[in-house]
């Protein structure tokens, strides 16, 4: 009888235990997801900060927290390998088996947009021994895939200057710049725009093509717009410039009465005021 | 009772070894004492601006503030420039760094992410002490002259770090009455063809028994000047140099030099040599083996009439010297000589002059609102004004006025844009073989064809080597780079548009760099095809 009893309470207990457990779980795990995410958010702060080892640290230990299997934490990881100091092959080769892992799961979300981007700046930048052939490859792929994604845009730009600087193509610069040229219409994004006008406007002034030309890119980086202080005062300069050269003395006047309006503490200001002063009395700028 | 020398200084010494001891215990335990009172908050700031004048100055800051703020006490901790960074290291690492922090030595920009706090959300508020002046509601960043736009953090982590409560620039001092007294004249020169009769007349001056060096050199000063007539010669180079059309030193001479536009063989590097050794010529013999303090005690003794050194020397020069000590923009040649004007544009502008002694505020400040807004009232227009006016340092803030005693040493934006340095014109290699051949550009028995002999035959395997360690170097960082775009765009996604704003500038600042890192690879390359061809 009392043996009986005894195996009652302890029945009772371990049901209470489990019930208790079992209602507790989900609390739990939804404790889990909140430190995850929180611990994922510090980690993408330390990256943001240069703070590369520190975050990887903290990417890896949220991924191994119980039950975790989260794409944005390997993409983390990934992410943060391919700065670690010191830089190894074997955090790039783990970077890349993960960004891999990522896409396999699910192609076509941010996550794997991402992760297909930093799988093509692999090759082109992270290796010691570059690959430029395959990097290119990644980015067509990319491209193809997800033609109007932001990613895929900054994805034109970076294979704009594989293809523009290669080392082995036997083309002559001049050649790939036309080709090059020829494809500015598939960027679409402002920021993209911006930075494949800027290569061509380079790539122009290398090239010796006469300022009208250059000057049409420089134009269309001021129309993409979004360019830091520093480099919209260079613009300016730049389209004066160029404007001078091939005599557009209006658009001259126009770029130095913009520069001088906006930037007040920059050296180049008081010769450009010179210039433009000689420019207003027909005269020569020193 | 015998008088007993020996026992008798003994206990002299005993004693004052009693009282040292007593004295150190009543300090500690007075400071121990203030620490305790929890009603008393204490601010320490460390820097290490020794130069006379400087320390009174922030103390009389402080004295300002505490009367405003009589349950504040603030601490000034000095280390020496030369240990500075070893000792901040040790601080910031151990947790325990004082709250605000002269940024510069020992600080890189990892580091200053770490251990400092970004102050960008309060720059763009306006300074509360500045209420009831002029720039009662203008953020914090437009009151400064420079608008923060030289912070420490601004150009890598998109964000201001560092504070200044200065700014400097370069000026060659003079020694009033001795200057008359050899020239027989107040004004001194404004340019070099008048420098070039000064130094006529120190010659003069030592043929009738005079003992004058004409500038006091040393590996230090020297370069001030030397370095200021160089750019000014090849002001106009420059800008021919410049395919991109930018007309700002932006090494412009790096890829000319391997397009095959640039060699040292330009008149205008000739000129500014020559005008190098001349100067040098009216320097100390063995210049370049003396060391800064070796110039400035010539100086304030009365052995040298001039010296080229910046405006954070003025305090230290007027105390030390028993005589006026003025101050000029270094005189350049004009337009007009015969010899030099056909490549300069005239004197170089410093509209661009940035601040300067930029305090940061510490992750682990133990006071850290106390310490920002002590570091507010130190920027404010009255703060600045008080620490301008005690150290004769230049101020930082738009509205306070340049004591009369510094007015020469005022940033001048009437200018041209600068040239370029010959040994900037690559990287460390390029630095390293220019210093090695200097002293045959110097030397009694040297001269330009001297150093060509030597530095030409060099320059291009060094120009090499230094465009092979910037290749490197750029690889690195836009390998950090996609790193931290990467991990903006993340946090930008979990709705932080700050985070967005920093992404867009990183990825204008990448395509630039990208851009730079492509083109210099080609031009090596394509530089490299031809020497093989070549040979």
């Amino acid at each position: 009888m009392i043996r009986g009893t005894r195996n009652f309470l302890a029945l009772t207990v371990l049901l209470w235990v489990g019930t208790v457990t079992m209602q507790a779980e989900p609390a739990v795990s939804e404790k889990s997801a909140t430190t995850v995410i929180s611990a994922a958010q510090q980690a993408w702060d330390d990256a943001a900060k240069l703070l590369i080892n520190d975050a990887n640290r903290k990417f890896q230990e949220a991924g191994a927290m119980p039950g975790v299997e989260s794409r944005e934490i390997e993409l983390g990881e990934a992410t943060t390998l391919l700065s670690v100091q010191p830089k190894t092959g074997s955090n790039i080769a783990r970077a890349e088996t993960l960004l891999k892992k990522i896409i396999a799961e699910n192609g076509s979300d941010e996550t794997a947009i991402t992760a297909k981007y930093l799988l093509a700046r692999i090759p082109q930048i992270h290796l010691v021994v570059r690959d430029e052939k395959l990097a290119d490859e990644r980015f067509t792929t990319l491209i193809e895939e997800h033609p109007a994604h932001p990613l895929a845009q900054t994805a034109l730009v970076k294979r704009g200057l594989i293809r523009m600087y290669s080392l082995t193509d036997p083309a002559t610069l001049a050649e790939r710049y036309a080709v090059a040229a020829k494809e500015s219409g598939n960027l679409t994004g402002p920021d993209a725009r911006r930075d494949y006008f800027l290569l061509l406007s380079d790539v122009s002034i290398k090239t010796s093509k006469p300022p009208e030309v250059t000057l049409g890119h420089l134009f269309e980086v001021e129309k993409a717009g979004n360019l830091r202080d520093r480099a919209l005062a260079d613009l300016y300069v730049q389209i004066a410039e160029f404007a001078r050269v091939a005599g557009q003395h209006d658009v001259v006047v126009l770029y130095y009465t913009k520069f001088t309006g906006r930037f007040k503490r920059d050296s180049r200001r008081y010769y450009i005021e010179e210039k433009l002063a000689a420019l207003r009395s027909g005269g020569v700028a020193p | 009772m015998k008088w007993d020398r020996e026992k008798f200084l003994n206990s002299i010494g005993f004693l004052l070894l009693a009282a040292c001891f007593a004295y150190s215990l009543v300090k500690i335990a007075q400071r121990r004492s203030a620490e305790q009172d929890k009603s008393v908050t204490t601010i320490r700031f460390a820097h290490w601006q020794l130069e006379a004048g400087t320390k009174a100055a922030l103390d009389a800051v402080a004295a300002e503030y505490i009367k405003k703020h009589p349950k504040v006490k603030i601490d000034q901790i000095l280390i020496p420039e030369r240990v500075f960074a070893t000792w901040l290291t040790t601080r910031l690492v151990g947790g325990n760094p004082p709250d605000l922090v002269a940024l510069g030595f020992g600080i890189t920009d990892d580091r200053m992410a770490r251990y400092f706090t970004p102050l960008s959300e309060e720059v763009v508020k306006p300074n509360p002490h500045n209420a009831g002046t002029a720039l009662e509601d203008v953020p914090w960043r437009d009151t400064f002259i420079d608008g923060l736009a030289s912070a420490p953090g601004l150009f890598n982590l998109f964000e201001y770090y560092g504070i200044p409560c200065s700014m400097v620039t370069t000026r060659l001092y003079y020694n009033a009455p001795l200057f008359e007294k050899v020239t027989g004249s107040k004004v001194p020169p404004a340019t070099y063809e008048e420098l070039t009769e000064v130094f006529e007349a120190v010659r003069v001056y030592n043929e009738k028994g005079g003992n004058l060096v004409a500038i006091a050199g040393s590996k230090y000063n020297s370069p001030v000047l030397m370095n200021a007539l160089f750019a000014a010669q090849t002001q106009k180079l420059n800008l021919e140099l410049d395919r991109r059309r930018v007309m700002r030193f932006a090494g412009a001479p790096y890829p000319a030099f391997f397009d095959g536009s640039f060699d040292l063989f330009s008149p205008a590097i000739r000129s500014a040599l020559e005008l190098s050794r001349e100067i040098g010529k009216n320097m100390p013999q063995g210049f370049l083996s003396l060391a800064r303090e070796d110039a400035t005690f010539s100086f304030v003794q009365q052995r040298s009439l001039m010296i080229a050194t910046g405006s954070w020397d003025v305090q230290s020069l007027r105390q030390e010297s028993s005589f006026e000590v003025a101050a000029i923009r270094f005189p350049l040649p004009s337009r007009q000589n015969p010899q030099y004007g056909a490549y300069t544009l005239g004197p170089g502008s410093e509209a661009e002059t940035g601040g300067a002694v930029n305090f940061g505020l510490t992750r682990d400040a133990p006071n850290p609102e106390a310490a920002l807004d002590f570091l507010k009232y130190l920027t404010s227009i009255e703060g600045n004004r008080i620490f301008s006016e005690k150290s004769n340092w230049l101020p930082s803030i738009v509205s306070v006025p340049v004591p009369e005693a510094i007015a020469p040493f005022a940033p001048v934006s009437e200018g041209y844009p600068s040239g370029f340095i010959l040994e900037w014109t690559g990287g460390p290699e390029v630095k390293r073989i220019y210093e090695n051949a200097f002293h045959r550009l110097v030397r009694p028995d040297g001269g330009v064809d001297q150093f060509l002999e030597y530095f030409e035959p060099r320059y291009a395997q060094a120009m090499v080597l230094d465009m092979e360690l910037t290749i490197k170097n750029g690889l690195r960082t836009l390998s950090m780079q996609d790193t931290t775009w990467i991990a903006l765009r993340a946090l930008e996604q979990g709705g932080d548009p700050r985070s967005g704003a920093k992404a867009a500038s990183l990825q204008e600042v990448q395509a630039i760099g990208e851009n730079s890192y492509y083109s210099r690879r080609y031009d090596l390359d394509e530089f490299e095809k031809k020497r093989k061809t070549a040979k």
